[in-house]
Formats: structure tokens, sequence, C-alpha cells
């Protein structure tokens, strides 16, 4: 016996428009996901499995590996994102089918609405009443469309535009903010400057904090971090030009070809492009969890050949925010909330094959654990089906070291010597 | 062609040269064969086509075959003084006191309009008021083709400073500039002061990055310091 929340039966009329207005509840209720079943001879709780991930948005044109229908519903499911399932037609699938349905859908604390469109909305059709003893034997209870209707209205939400950033100007960092003020108009200016001026103070603290040995080595690796986190061209631009004016007077000078700047922002992947570029919500649209836990893995810093040896059990219950630590090769990863679900439902998808926690994160349909290849056809799928670069053809098999990412975007930091021209030494 | 001596002769008068030459009873092929140049090159001389390849010592030995003195065969020099222009230097002094009275950018169509002049005549006296500007110290700059103002001499908003400034803008500054500008904002001298820090120091004053010290002796480094510009930007004041 499930839980008497978990399922209800909504006898309506046949109505083309009701389907359609249960089909489109996602788009005002995210947390609705439909199954439309195909009408069959023999339909089965797959079917249902493969229905619903249609329902969730997977495009099925898009690259897919051979994993079970029911698996990878299960995996999305166990995200937690989904609180109601809408089984359209469900008068057409046979009562047994329905008390799987009902039962797996339990088991996410998914509660299933079927939709039983009966001519006339007759109570006393043999069919019918079987069905609704069936949801009576479940403990669930009936209602009507309009009663339906009411439970899920239509909800507009305004559409969220980040703030528009003004095109700022190509000049070197040692003029920029003047540049900004002949340039831009009195609020954009107002905007940038102050933008600019927080970075610049955010970035000096910084810098002046280096002691040790390898100064330039270790600014750089920081400059690498915001740099690779920077969302678009314009956010690059201004961080480049600030870190210029920082490292200017931290005893350090920066010095930036611009022309190279653009070209290696405009070519080479950023996983900083995942915000602007909408990574996570195209990513979605992969059938199989794993094309998205591999990106979000490696957009985190994470190695990509150190991957295949990362386990269902290295992967820790996601935390408060959303977030989810991942060991990998001994390291923990840090996946930040918008990514993190891909993970969780990889690991749903595994513990729904069947998986132990010391089985392999990512397989394969060939064989129980993948090789690094195959993790690189996972990064590289969604560059030419959905347009998005999370890494390019050869992926490294480790990561550029600070110095030379940098060198690939023009940059070159060069200390300014210990002598009295170091503001730095002066100010002490 | 004898290329032994330095110092080009530019002004031979053709005319002068071809008469000698004729008075002698010489043929051109024979004058040529006898300096050691091919008939071509002595015509084009003798044409004023060519002149160039003309060189002191050459000029002497034409005067020898022909038996003058090489002076005789040069171009009457222009000995007379040009009169001064009374009425511009005067119209100048008048332009000159307006702009500094007025102390801001003025449109040149504008001011001919307010003195009460035609655009010729001001144009006449803006072409003076170089002149008379010189030993005021100041001297008088044109932003596009119809606004002037006047400026101090050494002032960085001239052509040199503004490709400077682009330079800047777009390619940056190396590392000595970048120590310099550095020491400029601590306000220290810089401890190196070689030939190549000052031409840096240089390129940064016409850029309009630093000014120069109160002691601006150019054998020894002085602490520079920020203009108001790139204390703006750099410093951010």
């Amino acid at each position: 016996m499930t839980d008497r929340s978990l399922v209800t039966a909504v006898l309506t009329n046949p109505s083309r428009t009701f389907n359609r207005w249960a089909v489109a509840r996602r788009a005002h209720h995210p947390n609705v996901a439909t199954a439309d079943v195909a009408p069959t001879e023999y339909p089965t709780l797959a079917m249902v499995g493969q229905a619903l991930l249609r329902g969730l948005g997977k495009d099925h044109d898009l690259s897919v590996a051979k994993a079970p229908a029911l698996a990878v519903a299960a995996g999305w499911l166990s995200t937690g994102e989904i609180s109601d399932v809408f089984i359209i037609d469900a008068h057409l699938l046979p009562p047994n089918v329905l008390s799987e349905v009902i039962v797996w859908l339990s088991s996410f604390n998914v509660r299933c609405w079927l939709l039983l469109s009966v001519p006339g909305a007759d109570w006393f059709d043999p069919a019918t009443a079987a069905h609704l003893q069936l949801v009576a034997d479940h403990g669930g209870e009936t209602f009507d469309e309009t009663e339906m209707r009411s439970r899920f209205p239509d909800v507009t939400r305004p559409v969220k535009t980040p703030p528009a950033r003004p095109r700022l100007p190509r000049v070197d960092g040692i003029m920029f903010r003047s540049t900004c003020r002949q340039v831009l108009t009195d609020e954009h200016f107002a905007s940038v400057d102050a933008e600019f001026v927080g970075l610049v103070r955010e970035m000096r603290a910084e810098f002046q904090a280096i002691t040790g040995t390898n100064k330039t080595r270790v600014l750089a690796r920081s400059l690498k971090a915001r740099l690779e986190a920077t969302p678009d061209t314009e956010a690059l631009v201004l961080n480049v030009r600030a870190a210029q004016v920082a490292t200017l007077t931290s005893g350090f000078h920066m010095s930036v070809n611009t022309t190279m700047l653009l070209g290696a922002e405009a070519a080479l992947p950023r996983s900083g492009r995942a915000v602007s570029e909408r990574w996570w919500e195209l990513l979605d649209r992969y059938r199989d969890p794993s094309f998205g836990a591999v990106a979000a893995l490696y957009a985190h810093g994470a190695f990509h050949d150190e991957l295949p040896a990362v386990t269902v059990g290295d992967v820790q219950a996601p935390a408060a925010d959303g977030s989810v630590t991942v060991c990998v090769a001994g390291s923990p990863v840090v996946v930040s909330a918008p990514a993190a679900r891909f993970i969780t439902a990889q690991v749903g998808f595994r513990h729904a094959t069947g998986a132990q926690d010391e089985d392999m994160l990512l397989v394969s349909h060939r064989a129980g654990n993948v090789r690094a290849a195959l993790v690189a056809d996972l990064l590289c799928a969604p560059g030419p089906e959905l347009g998005i670069a999370i890494a390019v053809r050869p992926v490294r098999t480790r990561p550029l070291d600070a110095v030379p990412w940098l060198k690939r975007y023009g940059i070159r930091i060069e200390k300014l010597e210990h002598n009295p021209t170091d503001i730095r030494d002066v100010r002490q | 062609m004898r290329t032994g001596e330095r110092g080009a002769v530019r002004f031979l008068d053709p005319d002068k040269v071809r008469r000698a030459r004729i008075a002698c009873g010489i043929g051109e092929q024979t004058i040529a064969a006898a300096l050691g140049v091919s008939s071509g090159v002595w015509h084009r001389l003798e044409t004023g086509v060519d002149q160039r390849f003309l060189t002191l010592a050459f000029v002497r030995d034409v005067a020898r075959v022909l038996g003058c003195h090489f002076d005789e065969l040069l171009v009457e020099p222009d000995l007379t003084v040009p009169e001064p222009d009374v009425l511009a230097d005067d119209d100048s002094r008048t332009v000159g006191a307006v702009l500094a009275a007025l102390g801001q950018p003025a449109q040149v169509d504008g001011f001919a309009v307010s003195l009460g002049w035609t655009l010729e005549r001001t144009l006449v006296a803006l072409e003076h008021l170089e002149d008379v500007l010189a030993p005021t110290g100041q001297r008088l700059v044109w932003d596009g083709d119809a606004s002037i103002r006047l400026s101090v001499a050494g002032d960085t908003s001239g052509p040199v400073a503004t490709l400077v400034a682009a330079s800047f803008a777009e390619c940056g500054i190396d590392l000595i500039e970048a120590r310099l500008l550095a020491a400029a904002a601590a306000g220290t001298a810089p401890v190196r002061w070689d030939n190549g820090v000052r031409i840096c120091a240089t390129r940064l004053m016409a850029g309009g990055l630093v000014e120069p010290g109160a002691d601006n002796r150019p054998s020894r480094p002085t602490p520079m310091t920020l203009t108001e510009t790139a204390r703006f930007d750099l410093v951010l004041d």
C-alpha cells in the first residue's frame, strides 16, 4: 500500500484540449512531467519510462547511450525535481501496469495523476471501474477536470534578463578607466566604473597578500581562476584590465596582447561560459545524465582521464545549497548547484541499474567501465549537437598550467623586480 | 660620375652652362667624354632635368673644362629681403590677445564673425600667429580643421602625443615603462637612468601619463609624477 497522497485519478470526457492543457503544465510548473504512452497492444512499465523521458523534454535525436529507459528515467526522478507525473490516457494502460507505475513513482515520492478519459466520464464503465478500484486500493482519490485545473493554474513568470553590460573599449589597462569615461554614457560608466574599481581593489588586496616563492606563478594561478570564470567577452575584458592596474601597483607588470585576448576568448572553451551559453539547460536535453555529469565535473576542475575511475561511492550526498562533492583521484571536486543535478541523476541511474558504491559512476553498454576516450566523446559531443564548446579535441590529459594558459590569451606577467621602484616596497 | 666629395650642388644654372659650352665651341659628346660621363648624363644636366648627381668637385671640373670660374655657372642667389607684413602682424597680435583672453577653444568662422573680419583675413592672421607667439612660450593648436586654441609650447596634445597615446592604448607599455610608471605612482626616482630609461620616460611624458619632476635635467634620474588622467586610471583617484 502506497502513501494516500501519491496517487490520484482524474475522470474526464475525452478532450484534446484537456490533454494539451496537461502537457503544457510543465511550462507553468517545472516540477510537473507528463507521460503520454502511445497506444500499443502490450504496454509495459518501460514504455511509461520512455514516455516520461519524452515528457521531461529529453531529445531522442541527440546522442544516446544504450541504457534502459526506465533506469534513466529513475535517474532523473532521483534528483527530486519532479513532484507530479501526469499519465495521459491512463485508461489505455492495463491495471497491472498502472499498479507498477504507481509503485515505481511512489518510490521517488512522486505523485501519480491518472488521467482517465472516458466518454461521459462514466464511473460505471467496467474498465473505468477497474482503474478506479486500483486507485482506491492504493489509497488514492478521484478528481474531476475542474478540480484538477484548479490545482495546476497557469503561472506566468517574468523572464529574467541579466543586466546588459555595454561594449567596453578595447584599450590597454593603463588608460582603460579614462577611456571608459570618455566613450561610455554616464549611466553605463557609473556601473562599469563601480565594478572596475571594486575588482581592482579586490585584486590588489589579493595580489599584495602573495608571499613566499614563485609569486608570479601564484599570481598567474589566481588570475587564471578569475578569468576562467568570466562568462562573456565584456566580463573578461573588464577583469583583465582591472588585473593590469592591480598588478602594476602590486609589484608586477602584466602585458596584454588585446588581439590574442579577444581571439582566444572567441575560440577556446572556458568554464565561465556555462552561464552565458546556458550549458546546463542545454545539456538537460540529453536523455542520459552522463553527458551533463561529465561536463559538470570537467568544468569544475576534474581531469577527464581520471573520471573513469570515479565510483558511485565517491559522490557525496547533496549539500544544503545543492552542491555535490565528488572525490576524484583522491581530491574533492565541488560541483555547484545548477550542474550538480546531473551527477545526482547519474548516481540515481546507476543505483537503478543495481550498482553498489564500489561500482563505477560512468559505464558504457559494452562493459562495466569506460576509458578516457569515451569521456572525451561525452565532453565533445555537445559541441556539434548543441553548439556549446565544453572541450575541444584533442582533450588534454592535463589542463594547461596557469602561465601557458594565460599566454594563450596573450597575457604575460613579469615582476617589477626588487628595487625602490616597486611600489609595494616603498609602501613598506 | 664622381662622388668622391660630399656636398651636392643643386643650383647649377643649365642656361649658363649651355651658353658657356657653345661659347667654347665644344659639343655635348666631347665635354661628356672629357668629364668622364655619358652624353645622356650631360644632356640631363644641361637641360636641368636631373642634377642630383652633382658634386662640388664635378662642378669644379666642368668649370675647368669650360675655362671659367664655377661661380659663373651657378644660379644667381635671391638676395631680395621680404618686406614685413605689418598688417598681418597686427592682426596676429589681435588674434593672439583675443585667444589668450578667451582661454578656451574657438571656432575659426565664429572667431572671424566676432572680430568683424573676413575668413581669409582671419586665416592669414592665424598663419602669422605662430611667429608672434614663439617668444611668449605659447603655440597655436588646431583641433581638427575648424577649432583653435592657445597652448603652452610643451603641451602634450600634439600629433606625436596623440600617436604615442594611441600606441599605449593598443599595445600597452613595456617592462621599463611599467617600472617608471610604478615609480611615479610611488613618488620615487627610478634607480637606473640610462638612455633606454630616458627614452621610455620621454614616451610616457609624450603619452600624457607622467609629468617631469622639478629637477628636469636629463643627466640624472628625478622623481616623476603621474598626470591627473593617469592617477584616475591607475591610482583610482
